[in-house]
């Protein structure tokens, strides 16, 4: 094995030019697609962190009560019971938060906007605390106010566009009126504690109230709330989790609506034209909660993975015609090795980790070029100015996150490919007769 | 040596060389054809792709340019944006700009406009049918009133005969309620009707109709504008049930694809997300769906009369053999829905069952009361009739375009309440003739405050705890004419059409200069910027299409090219000997470069053929979009790519140009070498 690493490499060295620009463009190859693969981990990363904080868990439990077949609110009437149950199917270490949701309109001096609102225990969700905190806007004239004030009583966060809308500043005073399932109307004077930057439309329909004003202006029963959110110690379980919680609740009794992959929105939607009646939950993962938003994920895999197999295809010609040449080249040399002793398997495998060795070298030099650049660009936090590119991934910077394995496992794909694309040059190089190859002058 | 000759001996040369190497010189062409491939795909790719979301826009709603309010509060977005549709402002009179804008060259027509969001209520069946009822019998049309209230009948007595317990959840005092219930199916109520018909409506409506559920209140976003010239200048418009608006006629035009998903019965609905969705849902998951479809199944019988119901019978005999526990237990056997019979059982529904359903909650002919808030913040109501529903033809993929329900301008206008110049000049007149008679000032306010109007019941398609539509709201149909005649025309923006669009930024310009020099007070913006949002996703994911696109082409290039590089410095020896034998450098140079030519032409020329291939391969069968960014970007379902001869010009001018760069630089290491170095090197 060694010799023929030993001759593999001693081959790549004497390949003079050719050698040199094939590497070259492997490993520009390398470079751009680990710093492409890494721009999207870092969108995808910052789409996740804040959906996750804002708008769902890794998991959501929410319900629906039909008081009668017509009638239907949007509530889990026993908020401790669903948690308790939770917590007795899901491993210890799993976070639960209670959110109440409904539906405000906001009343300012001079304007009026109707949104969705969430009735957050601020103290509970670090998450959330923390993205506000990263977004807060410092208004005009006005402080800047902090995520923790949503802890006082009757308080509001409102996003940047909704405040330019209502003209109103930290500090303010509004009028919050929704009304109860049983169709009253109801109205708080509520303050506004701080303003954070739009998060493109996962911002543009909500607004933030602290969960027992929220409670009393939809006038929600006692011990109810809308949705559970639930944290995983690792997201990435979601889906065995999600299978593991339905089947638990299913076995304790707890009537279930069909599984959809679909906002909670949707499902409720889905579920306000059905007609039992009481209680039933849904169940649903943070990517179908934030399925409107998610999709760019999923374009950006698709991108990455076609990006991906074409330039795959592209080495695989490149180093195909660079072996032909060398085996060319090489024909007296071959004939030598093989009159020594050298069995074709042996001559192949030469070959072979000759093509490895130049695609380990050279995508290895370009997947770390790649990576450093994505650092020092991450770190220069270049910013793009483009409403949509905020609307896409709640940021205005341009980040980089590089996963070590990822580019390992570029760099690694690609040796694979060009020692794959040494085997059909290198088979016909071992089929030569060594008598004829040796009398070759080539 | 004559050029003539020279050339000859080149050309035998390169033909000579090429025959010799014929494994080498066939890579090189393979690689050169996928170069010349890769270029035509992706420039046809990116061409078609900007073509579709021109065409999206400008034919949907945007036209070429738009023109809105120079002072509006919030930039123009024609499909609007995150927060709805912004607040473009109102522009005061159409007839003005009109006169101005129109004469600028290029324009072809201005098509007034004016959206916002309204909402209608849905989903009393028992509120709708009395309503029906209650137009025939204020119309005194005895044959129809007779089946309405056949219908209506029919439905009461259905619902109780299936829902009592439901119906009295609902009610606030059971007892009292049970009661009415009884009467409203008995016989000595319907031989009132005949006698004393509105007496027994009231009692229906105040009773009865109000057990059947609250209504659902539904978004229902309009775009107000003058529907004949839009039909003519958006032509990819269609009518798919009913009539479009008549002329001076008040009147709405559902889009097809909204009410499908808003306003279709749930069942239905269902049915066709689950026959779309069937083969990428989990087993139980697609059980449990069916179960849920299954147990719904019934309220497909609410609404339907004595007559639809013997033909359903009918029909379901023929569908469903099993004839054990009448048309809900035949229904739901009918919904015992499998991943192998679903694709069936959906074209059956809608072949044989359907055409005794009432499936929307909305039906052409219906009126509809569009509820809205006025731009000062009042509410405002507009009473219309459904006479059709449309689509766009072809477009169906861009939802963007899909959820705007085309109003006539009248309607519009008495939802947006903006008084026009001629009611601000009569309302001045008023106050001052008022002032006049009364010597001085009048507090206006007190008089308004102190005796608040009170709104009185009318029927309609709604029950709007709100606004109520008014009696002196005109009538649904009525004709607009004379206020057209007598009113100017406020409007919120207008789309304008021209001629030739290449001249988009001129005309722009123009019509922005004509608009100042006229004092208009106007902002002309291109079809791009009127899109908004909907054009910078759409910028957006275009450009890390680009990117990827570009990333792929110059690696591509680079490993090609490389390929190039390599089978030339395979020559060097060769060269070399050339040199020994007299030939000039530039000989030399000129051997490789129409060696090169020659094969890259014919490999270019082949490459660009497979590639002419595939892409009208492409556009007859048309590229699938999986999934909504695909969607989007295709502006439709399918892409159908187009190429243009130019693009194939410039995919073969820039192959061969990168394939003589390639060889330009082995050929000059070749050349630089002195004849005997390089005859030692290649031994």
């Amino acid at each position: 094995m060694q010799v023929i690493l030993r001759i593999a490499a001693q081959n790549l060295r004497q390949g003079g030019r050719r050698v040199v620009m094939l590497a070259a463009a492997l490993a520009i190859a390398t470079c751009l697609l680990v710093l492409v693969v890494s721009q999207f981990a870092a969108a995808n990363s910052h789409l996740v962190a804040a959906g996750t904080a804002l708008q769902s868990g890794d998991l959501n439990v929410g319900g629906a009560y039909r008081s009668s077949p017509t009638r239907m609110s949007p509530l889990v009437i026993d908020a401790a019971e669903a948690e308790a149950k939770i917590r007795a199917i899901l491993p210890p270490g799993t976070g639960i938060v209670t959110r109440h949701t409904g539906q405000v309109r906001l009343v300012s001096e001079s304007g009026m906007w109707r949104t969705y609102a969430w009735g957050v225990n601020i103290a509970n969700e670090p998450r959330l605390a923390h993205l506000l905190d990263q977004n807060l806007v410092a208004h005009a004239t006005g402080p800047t106010g902090a995520a923790a004030d949503l802890s006082l009583p009757r308080s509001v966060v409102l996003f940047e566009s909704q405040a330019t809308r209502l003209k109103a500043r930290v500090g303010d005073k509004l009028t919050a009126w929704a009304r109860s399932p049983q169709g009253r109307t109801n109205a708080l004077d509520v303050t506004v504690r701080a303003i954070a930057w739009d998060l493109g439309a996962l911002t543009s329909w909500t607004i933030l109230l602290d969960a027992a004003t929220l409670a009393e202006l939809v006038q929600a029963p006692p011990a109810s709330t809308a949705q559970l959110l639930v944290y995983l110690d690792d997201r990435r379980q979601v889906a065995a989790s999600m299978v593991q919680l339905r089947d638990g609740l299913t076995r304790g009794g707890t009537e279930l609506m069909p599984y959809r992959n679909q906002p909670s929105y949707t499902i409720l939607e889905a579920a306000e034209t059905e007609d039992w009646r009481g209680q039933r939950l849904f169940v649903n993962t943070w990517s179908d909660e934030l399925a409107d938003f998610t999709w760019r994920i999923a374009a950006n895999a698709g991108i990455a993975a076609l990006l991906f197999f074409v330039l795959v295809v592209i080495i695989t010609i490149g180093v195909t015609n660079s072996m032909f040449v060398a085996v060319q080249q090489r024909t007296r040399e071959i004939g030598t090795l093989r009159s020594l002793g050298m069995s074709r398997s042996q001559l192949v495998a030469t070959f072979v980790t000759e093509g490895i060795l130049l695609g380990l070298c050279s995508a290895g030099v370009g997947g770390l070029v790649g990576a450093a650049l994505a650092i020092g660009l991450d770190a220069q936090g270049i910013a793009v100015e483009s409403a949509a590119f905020r609307d896409v991934y709640f940021t205005d910077t341009l980040g980089f996150t590089v996963d070590p394995y990822q580019v390992a496992a570029v760099v690694g794909i690609f040796a694979l490919a060009a020692g794959s694309s040494a085997v059909w040059p290198a088979l016909r190089a071992a089929r030569q007769d060594p008598a004829a190859a040796l009398r070759n002058n080539g | 040596m004559s050029w003539v000759t020279n050339l000859y001996l080149q050309l035998r040369l390169a033909s000579a060389n090429l025959a010799g190497r014929r494994a080498q010189s066939a890579v090189v062409a393979l690689v050169m054809a996928s170069e010349a491939f890769l270029l035509l795909v992706g420039l046809a790719l990116m061409g078609t792709l900007d073509l579709a979301l021109e065409r999206n826009v400008t034919a949907t709603l945007a036209g070429h340019a738009q023109i809105y309010s120079a002072d509006a509060p919030e930039a123009l977005q024609v499909f609007g944006g995150h927060q709805g549709i912004p607040d473009a402002g109102v522009v005061p009179d159409f007839s003005t700009v009109e006169a101005v804008l129109a004469r600028v060259p290029n324009v072809a027509a201005i098509v007034p406009m004016g959206s916002g969001p309204s909402f209608i209520s849905v989903g009393n069946p028992v509120e709708r049918s009395l309503t029906e009822l209650r137009q025939a019998v204020q119309a005194k049309e005895p044959s129809h009133r007779a089946v309405l209230a056949e219908h209506s009948r029919a439905l009461i007595a259905y619902l109780i005969g299936t829902e009592r317990t439901s119906l009295l959840a609902n009610a606030e005092d059971p007892d009292t309620s049970g009661q009415e219930l009884d009467r409203a199916t008995s016989n000595a109520l319907w031989e009132e009707f005949e006698r004393n018909p509105l007496d027994v409506l009231d009692f229906l409506d105040n009773h009865i109709a109000p057990l059947a559920g609250d209504p659902r209140w539904l978004l229902f976003r309009y775009l107000g504008t003058d529907l004949e010239r839009f039909a003519t200048y958006f032509d990819r418009l269609r009518v798919v049930e009913g009539t479009t608006v008549p002329a001076d006629h008040r009147g709405v035009l559902v889009n097809h694809l909204y009410r499908e998903k808003r306003l279709k019965n749930p069942v239905a609905r269902e049915l066709d997300l689950l026959a779309e969705e069937a083969r990428d849902l989990p087993a139980d998951t697609f059980r449990a769906r069916v179960q849920g479809l299954q147990a719904r199944a019934r309220t497909l019988l609410r609404g339907i009369t004595v007559a639809q119901r013997d033909q359903l019978e009918q029909a379901l005999a023929t569908l469903v053999p099993d004839r054990t526990g009448g048309l809900v237990a035949a229904l739901e056997r009918f919904f015992a829905l499998t991943p192998g019979n679903i694709a069936a059982r959906h074209r059956s529904f809608y072949d044989r069952l359907a055409p005794s359903l009432s499936l929307y909650d909305l039906e052409v002919g219906d009126t509809l009361v569009l509820h809205a808030v006025s731009r000062s913040g009042f509410p405002t109501a507009a009473r219309v009739k459904v006479f059709g529903t449309y689509r766009f033809d072809g477009l169906d993929g861009f939802d963007a375009a899909n959820t705007f329900n085309l109003i006539d301008l009248t309607t519009y206008r008495t939802l947006i309440a903006e008084p026009s110049p001629d009611d601000l000049a009569e309302m001045t007149a008023l106050t001052a003739a008022i002032e006049r008679s009364h010597g001085g000032n009048i507090a206006f306010d007190d008089s308004l405050f102190d005796a608040p109007p009170t709104p009185t019941k009318a029927p309609s398609i709604v029950r709007d705890p709100v606004v109520e539509a008014s009696p002196s709201m005109p009538r649904a149909e009525a004709t607009t004419a004379a206020e057209s005649v007598r009113r100017s025309n406020p409007f919120g923006h207008a789309a304008v059409i021209l001629t030739d669009p290449l001249r988009l930024a001129d005309t722009r310009a123009e019509l922005q200069r004509a608009a100042d020099t006229a004092h208009l007070g106007l902002r002309v913006v291109g079809w791009r910027d009127a899109a908004g949002i909907v054009a910078q996703y759409f910028d957006l994911v275009r450009i890390q299409l680009y990117v990827g696109l570009t990333i792929i082409l110059l690696v591509a290039l680079l490993i090609i090219n490389t390929a190039i590089v390599i089978a030339v410095l395979a020559r060097v020896r060769e060269l070399g000997t050339l040199r020994t034998m007299g030939c000039t450098r530039g000989f030399v140079m000129a051997s490789v470069l129409i060696e090169i030519g020659v094969l890259g032409s014919a490999a270019i020329a082949t490459g660009l053929l497979a590639a002419v291939g595939t892409l009208s391969a492409a556009h007859a069968q048309g590229i699938p979009a999986s999934g909504n960014v695909w969607r989007f970007l295709f502006g439709g379902t399918h892409l159908h790519p187009d190429f243009s001869l130019g693009q194939v010009g410039a995919a073969f001018a820039t192959a061969l140009v990168l394939g003589f760069v390639a060889a330009l630089y082995p050929a000059l290491l070749a050349t630089r070498v002195p004849p005997v170095e390089a005859i030692r090197r290649g031994a």
